[in-house]
């Protein structure tokens, strides 16, 4: 921001100041001030593209191998019901110590299933890449024809 | 999140209720004040303004109709359309929180959505950064949408924790997302302040329904 006029005495009379408010009831370090600031944050932050944000929003890591093998995998609908019994029965036998509810367990496999399913995940991927490699020759043309892009 | 194209030095922050809106809004111009950051001491070359109450820095109170007060005064006393004329509300950084009041996109023709409109598309002859903040992104005029640089999108995934995710799209820049502890900002600003509709407006909503019954 340019440095212009500075302040002024318009501007002195009309400018207030009030203490921080102190009726919250937070405490300790987390209530202390940040150093960083929001466009510090930003550049710390991976630097994506749109389409690899698109990527990365439209392929979550199930921090499983077999999971995130699977939404790559091009599962044919009749071995969907038997590979949701079988998953979700796994994920219960293994986390039953943990108390890990069955709902959240039902609710992830069957994400990763409908992605798998007809391999409509990696055919949106694909489309999303295509649409990409389309808008860009649109891009190319219409600068060719003085139109932008 | 929509594409943005604009080339003013416009912000606009969009989330659900209790997504963090105000808190960073309210980040940004405590950012900019420099108050928390070493040396610790408000940066007085930037004017802050504001639409709601700010605590624990300079700053002036600035809701609408003051907004419209003060539009075309200048602080060297030259009438506003003179070429050396320094306006009065410029030079900083303006944050106006609820921004669908005064420049609702249904009421894009009314007077005070004009000064708004004024404000905005002349933002870079003032040297005002504007920041808006809104629920959603079409309840803002089109013109304010049109000339958007700077898109954030605010997202609390627990409403129990303070974190508040951002995903900021610039004009000319990928997509960043990132998130940041919202609870050192808290204490600059008050969650709950409302912006009520003006008397004028009241007293006409009220003549009608009264006309109705």
């Amino acid at each position: 921001m340019a440095n212009v006029g500075n302040t002024d005495e318009l501007w002195e009379q009309l400018a207030t100041q009030e203490p921080v408010k102190t009726d919250d009831s937070s405490n300790g370090d987390s209530y202390s001030d940040d150093e960083q600031s929001l466009e510090d944050y930003e550049r710390d932050s991976p630097n994506l593209s749109d389409l690899q944000y698109m990527i990365k929003t439209l392929s979550p890591d199930f921090k499983d191998d077999v999971y995130n093998l699977l939404v790559k995998a091009r599962l044919s609908p009749d071995t969907f019901k038997p590979l949701l019994k079988i998953l979700v029965n796994d994920e219960i036998r293994r986390n039953r110590r943990n108390n890990k509810s069955i709902a959240k367990t039902v609710a992830k496999v069957y994400t990763v299933l409908t992605m798998a399913l007809d391999g409509k995940h990696i055919i949106d991927l694909l489309e999303a890449f295509g649409s990409k490699a389309d808008s860009s020759d649109l891009d190319a043309m219409n600068r060719g024809l003085g139109l932008g892009g | 999140m929509v594409s943005v194209q604009g080339k003013s030095d416009l912000t606009i922050i969009t989330g659900d209720m209790g997504g963090g809106k105000t808190t960073t809004g309210v980040r940004k111009l405590i950012d900019a004040s420099g108050i928390n950051k070493f040396p610790y001491k408000q940066n007085t070359n930037i004017k802050l303004f504001a639409n709601l109450h700010i605590f624990g820095v300079r700053y002036m109170y600035l809701p609408l109709d003051k907004l419209i007060e003060y539009m075309n005064v200048t602080v060297n006393g030259l009438p506003i359309n003179h070429p050396d004329a320094i306006p009065f509300i410029g030079n900083g950084i303006y944050l106006y929180d609820e921004g669908s009041q005064g420049a609702n996109a249904r009421e894009s023709m009314s007077s005070d959505t004009m000064v708004i409109q004024n404000l905005v598309t002349q933002s870079r002859k003032r040297k005002l950064k504007i920041i808006f903040i809104s629920q959603d992104v079409r309840l803002l005029t089109w013109e304010i949408r049109k000339l958007a640089n700077e898109w954030i999108e605010c997202e609390r995934k627990n409403k129990n924790s303070p974190i508040i995710t951002l995903t900021v799209k610039k004009v000319g820049r990928n997509t960043h997302s990132f998130d940041f502890n919202g609870m050192s900002t808290w204490k600059y600003f008050r969650s709950n302040e409302l912006h009520p509709l003006s008397n004028a407006r009241l007293a006409k909503a009220y003549e009608r329904a009264k006309a109705g019954n």
